[in-house]
């Protein structure tokens, strides 16, 4: 993917620099925000990274620039400004996604590929999802593995739904709780593991292919090993 | 002393009321005496006037012409309550009531006062010796003068009484206006010691004593709430200057990780990012902490808290079915004025800590009703409980009480309850389950 990156912290922006491009990404630098929006204006870009507090244009200004212009390339707004407010805020004005500083990579690569795939996603009207031998019909709300139908509790289907529709990429913690369970907080312990741990156990158990792998220090990822 | 009188500003009304009335008294206690005085005064002046005018009747018409004058003012006093009295050399009564002497009588030059028997009053009279042995008697009633004294005591009681009935009203009404007063600050006082940093109290304006102590109260509350700002910023600030290394501390790792072929190494490498993964976690826990107690409180949207609870309750379900336990919710459909993510936390904290310290198998109950005063949470489990002792202790931060020491967490989760709470306006108390403890929170009503 082309990824713009607008970030003045250099440190910040090299971090970022390497692991997207370790990701396989190509990635475009720059450090004011005034030349980022130019940049953003009038280049092609699979996806914008943009920090809030930028030296000449503030982030949240050039992304509201960008809609208003009928540009709807897919960003990620960063920020040290964490508070759920200023999320909501974000969001609202047009970012895809609002992560706060300092952010763990893979967090943030994950959430990037996830953002851009809804971005695809959405275009098309899906009614079935399919993953190796796993199918999910979304009129009918059933799921089948094979020849097997699989029971899913409705919390377990919107779970699954989530990890299908993001196959093959690394889904965080705190993304689960937010797109399935739609709620921003911290847990104290892993409770989504035991979720997680029990969907593992109607799709994948008995089953020579397991689909819903634990990524160590990550999240989850769906997908054919 | 009795309970009315308990209170200094009792106690000022009634010193007060007391001084009022010692200073009336002692008024009148001295002018009762300088106005018997006088009046006496007065009537020895009239009465030696009345003498020397007899006398002088005598001298000129001899006795007889003075009993003629005697009997005249006998018969028609001029002044009902003149006394004449004429008596012969052997000092029988010539002349003169007898009813108004006493059965004895010495007479002697001079002024004389005795108690006359009917009409019972005293009487002062002055007494003339002639040369022929005659006496004259002439004196003054003082009927009237104690009449004339007795009326000015009752007028004295009556006064006193007057003013003791207003120098109780006077003390009341004080005592109620310094109560008026003094609730402006009482109050502000009250709410900011709730938790509500930015109230003040209100100034009339008037720049007396009352508002002297409003205005220094704002300047302390001023203070307070820069401390307080103060302490939000340098947690937040500290938090975050260490989440950043410690952000790049686990990055390392990762790549360690991932680019070191050899197992053990990558256990290890795992097991310190599990480490640095929990310190991250209790940063993210600290400064959400810090911003919900420190930050003002913006109008809350209304949430269905039953949703909210539920939804939580439906998180842990699966947790508590692997730890061999069950959880019961009886939740009434409630709502109250609230944020949706720190309420879910709030629930999820409570259920946390009763799945995680409730031993299988054992129960934990959780209800939400309406109540009198709002809107009631409970989050009951039958596990080991909190000692009395403990219950104030447990929502400080980090408070791991010992028996539970080495369990997972952070030692922050009831810290974040109550601060939820009390960005909610709501109370927490902490009570025995018989067995284990139960956890009621109680929102107020909304309106």
């Amino acid at each position: 993917m082309r990824v713009l990156v607008v970030e003045d912290d250099a440190v910040i922006a090299d971090f970022l620099a390497r692991g997207l491009a370790e990701a396989g990404h190509q990635v475009h630098r720059s450090e004011r925000g005034d030349e980022g929006q130019f940049l953003a204006e009038t280049e092609r870009w699979d996806a914008l990274i943009l920090d809030r507090m930028l030296p000449g244009r503030d982030g949240m200004a050039i992304l509201d620039a960008l809609r208003a212009a009928g540009n709807d390339v897919p960003a990620l707004v960063l920020s040290s400004l964490g508070d759920v407010e200023h999320r909501v805020q974000g969001l609202r004005a047009g970012a895809d996604d609002y992560l706060a500083k300092p952010f763990a990579l893979v967090e943030l690569l994950a959430r990037l590929d996830a953002l851009v795939r809804r971005r695809e996603g959405a275009t098309r009207e899906i009614t079935k999802l399919r993953v190796a031998d796993l199918e999910m019909d979304l009129l009918r709300r059933t799921v089948r593995r094979g020849a097997r139908v699989v029971e899913l509790q409705p919390r377990e289907f919107r779970l699954l739904e989530y990890l299908m529709r993001h196959a093959g990429q690394v889904v965080t913690r705190t993304m689960l709780l937010e797109a399935v369970w739609d709620y921003h907080f911290d847990p104290q312990t892993n409770v989504i593991d035991v979720h997680i741990s029990r969907l593992r156990g109607k799709i994948d158990r008995g089953e020579p292919q397991p689909l819903l792998q634990t990524v160590r220090g990550s999240g989850y990822l769906l997908g054919e090993r | 002393m009795p309970r009315f009188a308990r209170s200094t500003l009792d106690r000022f009304a009634l010193g007060y009321g007391a001084a009022f009335l010692a200073a009336f008294a002692l008024l009148f206690a001295s002018a009762q005496p300088a106005l018997d005085a006088l009046v006496a005064h007065d009537t020895r002046r009239t009465v030696e006037a009345e003498v020397e005018g007899l006398r002088e009747i005598r001298a000129n018409e001899g006795d007889a012409g003075l009993r003629r004058a005697l009997a005249q003012r006998i018969a028609h006093p001029i002044d009902p309550a003149a006394v004449y009295f004429l008596l012969d050399p052997a000092h029988r009564l010539v002349l003169g009531a007898a009813q108004r002497l006493p059965p004895a009588m010495r007479w002697r030059d001079g002024w004389m006062a005795w108690r006359a028997p009917d009409p019972e009053g005293a009487v002062v009279a002055y007494v003339q010796r002639f040369a022929d042995g005659s006496v004259l008697v002439a004196g003054h009633d003082e009927r009237e003068q104690e009449r004339l004294m007795r009326a000015l005591a009752l007028v004295g009681w009556c006064g006193l009484a007057l003013l003791a009935g207003t120098a109780v009203l006077l003390g009341l009404g004080l005592r109620r206006s310094i109560d008026a007063a003094l609730r402006g600050p009482l109050d502000t006082a009250d709410r900011v010691a709730a938790g509500r940093l930015h109230e003040r109290v209100p100034i009339a304006g008037s720049d007396d004593a009352f508002d002297r102590l409003g205005t220094t109260i704002n300047r302390m509350l001023d203070r307070i709430e820069q401390l307080v700002d103060g302490i939000r910023r340098s947690t937040d600030a500290i938090a975050h200057d260490l989440r950043t290394p410690l952000t790049r501390l686990r990055t390392r790792l990762e790549n360690l990780r991932d680019t070191t072929p050899c197992d053990t190494a990558s256990a290890q490498s795992d097991a310190a990012i599990a480490d640095a993964d929990r310190l991250l976690a209790t940063f993210q826990s600290l400064l959400r902490l810090a911003r919900i107690e420190g930050g003002p409180t913006p109008a809350l949207p209304v949430v269905a808290l039953d949703g909210v609870a539920a939804d939580a309750v439906e998180l842990w379900q699966a947790v508590a079915e692997g730890a061999g336990l069950r959880i019961e919710a009886v939740l009434e459909p409630v709502t109250v004025a609230g944020d949706r993510d720190q309420l879910f936390q709030l629930v999820a904290n409570l259920l946390d800590n009763a799945v995680k310290y409730t031993p299988a198998p054992g129960r934990v109950r959780v209800a939400l009703r309406s109540v009198a005063a709002g809107v009631e949470l409970e989050v009951a489990d039958d596990g080991p409980g909190i000692p009395a002792t403990d219950r104030e202790r447990v929502f400080d931060r980090f408070v791991r009480l010992e028996a539970h020491r080495g369990t997972e967490g952070s030692g922050l989760g009831l810290s974040l309850v109550r601060a939820i709470a009390v960005r909610h306006g709501a109370t927490i108390a902490l009570r025995d389950a018989q067995p284990g403890l139960a956890v009621l929170v109680r929102f107020p009503r909304m309106n």
